[in-house]
């Protein structure tokens, strides 16, 4: 186990938004405003967590030739967990969040995380594994979540931050905008990893 | 994988493992599921019934509601606004197709049947476009429209009683309007329905309840005596043959100060209280439970004369951490035996 490690590698060099370019599809939909995108991440690393515990614990006795079936039914018991518990407890997020929440099930991170990580480790490296990457997730969430909302709606959080003369650029809230911006981040993550790479060697 | 392979994998016995495998994994996964379910339902449900009662509260500030039976199939529940029980206005609680899905729409209307809000309560349309059709800027252009407004396309400019649709969204516009349509016809066939003497006015669960103390009777409605305290409608229950009973119905105000608790109370042909039966209570779901219990419901039964609370020969033993409840079930046995001897006594003179 090297958290230290595993840390920089979820965060960084192998952040499986930013990097791997994997669960596009949530980070593109619930990424208007920083509030939601921050709520996303947290369920989709709770639900990370958990599913990367139990695999790990139950990777001895799931079949082989069943193993995503398995992997898939676990992730939706605890997807559907967290949106009943998200219904119940956080309306306000569950309102924002929508259909995206039963879509975690199809995550693909999850599902990457589970088959490439979780099934081969012990239980403690999984959960940490789940961790890190669930913030590395929800950091890249986030990130172009404060993008499209500065940008979109001049507000961050929203509190007002550039003030009544700026004009939003309406665009950022929809599809399109969220491609775009999306392009315009990932550009700039490669830019720079690629020097720190080369600073490394 | 070819049909050798799998046959000499069912002999030996793996695919049944394997088979086995997977359903013990669904099942486990599938009992956590109950367990949160049961944790979580209650807790979202009730917060459903709070935004539906937040809404209609922000739409009749100060009144207290009772449900009222309605005809309209699209109609899921109707309420009577009333402050001072003078009618303020009523609200109709609805589901109707949008474009993404089911969705919740609350309308309130005046007692003169112009439309007085409409709110959204949940929706599935798509973000930013038929999601429009649940904010108050559209949902505005309804207010003050009686039953036979129209929906009118983005070119044509609106007239008094028509209102504009949301262009890219007609059809979440459509299903909002549909659920005002469908309310402000059933509040005009409200006034337009007979007012009293109808034996079909018994709402199902009356009828139900009827039927279990005193079988197949006629329920025929009396006006209400003078005192009546709480009491809101009594009937005389007849058989082809002689007078059984009487039934009474009261709102008394348990917990929850700003809805009442509505009670079916039932009285033997000599006023002594047979049962009773809560037709419409927002307490919290086992507190009403728990009125309805046999240990706290047997102490009414066979009673004439009204009960305290003081510890005395009528006295009633209260349910601990929810007198304010049970008070409003003693104050609605006690009124409806004061309606019923008053209906008595006046018979006798």
């Amino acid at each position: 186990m090297k958290p230290l490690k595993q840390l920089k590698n979820a965060l960084l060099t192998q952040n499986p938004v930013l990097n791997q370019l994997l669960g596009m599809c949530s980070v593109l939909a619930v990424s208007t405003t920083v509030s939601s995108a921050f709520g996303m991440g947290v369920t989709v690393t709770a639900v990370l967590i958990c599913s990367n515990v139990f695999i790990s614990l139950l990777s001895p006795v799931i079949p082989q030739q069943v193993r995503i079936v398995s992997y898939i039914v676990i992730i939706a018991g605890f997807v559907t967990a967290a949106e009943l518990l998200i219904n119940a407890f956080f309306p306000s997020l569950a309102s924002s969040l929508g259909v995206f929440i039963p879509l975690i099930v199809v995550n693909c991170i999850i599902l990457a995380r589970d088959e490439m990580f979780a099934s081969k480790n012990s239980v403690p490296a999984s959960a940490l594994d789940g961790l890190f990457m669930g913030l590395g997730y929800t950091a890249a969430i986030v990130l172009l979540g404060a993008l499209r909302e500065v940008l979109g709606n001049g507000t961050l959080a929203g509190i007002p931050v550039l003030g009544s003369g700026f004009r939003p650029i309406l665009m950022l809230n929809f599809a399109p905008g969220a491609f775009i911006a999306l392009g315009l981040l990932l550009a700039l993550v490669q830019k720079l990893t690629a020097r720190l790479g080369q600073k490394g060697e | 994988m070819t049909l050798k392979k799998l046959t000499s994998q069912l002999r030996s016995g793996s695919v049944w493992d394997i088979a086995s495998r997977l359903l013990t994994i669904t099942f486990l996964v599938g009992l956590c599921l109950a367990g949160v379910y049961a944790l979580t339902s209650p807790v979202i449900s009730a917060r459903e019934e709070q935004a539906r009662q937040s809404a209609m509260s922000t739409f009749f500030p100060g009144c207290h509601f009772t449900q009222i039976s309605c005809q309209a199939p699209e109609v899921e529940r109707l309420y009577k606004a009333e402050e001072a029980s003078q009618c303020s206005g009523y609200c109709a609680l609805l589901s109707v197709n949008g474009y993404g899905g089911n969705m919740e729409v609350m309308v309130a209307v005046n007692a003169d049947g112009r439309v007085r809000g409409v709110e959204v309560l949940s929706h599935s349309e798509t973000q930013n476009i038929g999601s429009l059709a649940a904010q108050e800027s559209f949902l505005s252009r309804f207010k003050g429209k009686t039953a036979d407004f129209g929906l009118v396309q983005a070119p044509n400019v609106p007239d008094e009683n028509q209102v504009q649709a949301l262009s890219g969204a007609t059809r979440s516009s459509r299903a909002v309007a549909s659920a005002v349509t469908a309310a402000l016809r059933a509040v005009e066939n409200l006034a337009v329905a007979p007012p009293t003497g109808e034996e079909d006015k018994l709402l199902p669960s009356e009828t139900s309840a009827l039927k279990n103390w005193f079988g197949e009777v006629i329920a025929r409605p009396v006006d209400l005596p003078a005192e009546h305290g709480a009491a809101v409608e009594v009937w005389q229950l007849h058989s082809p043959t002689q007078l059984v009973g009487y039934a009474v119905k009261t709102q008394t105000v348990g917990q929850n100060e700003a809805f009442k608790i509505t009670t079916l109370i039932g009285f033997n042909a000599s006023g002594a209280v047979i049962s009773y039966e809560i037709l419409e209570s927002f307490e919290l779901e086992s507190f009403t439970a728990a009125l309805l219990r046999d240990d706290f419901r047997l102490q009414f039964v066979g009673r004439t004369v009204p009960v305290t609370t003081d510890g005395g020969e009528n006295s009633v033993e209260l349910i601990p951490n929810m007198e304010k409840s049970c008070r409003a079930i003693v104050k609605a046995v006690n009124d409806g035996l004061q309606t019923v001897a008053a209906l008595q006594g006046g018979a006798a003179q």
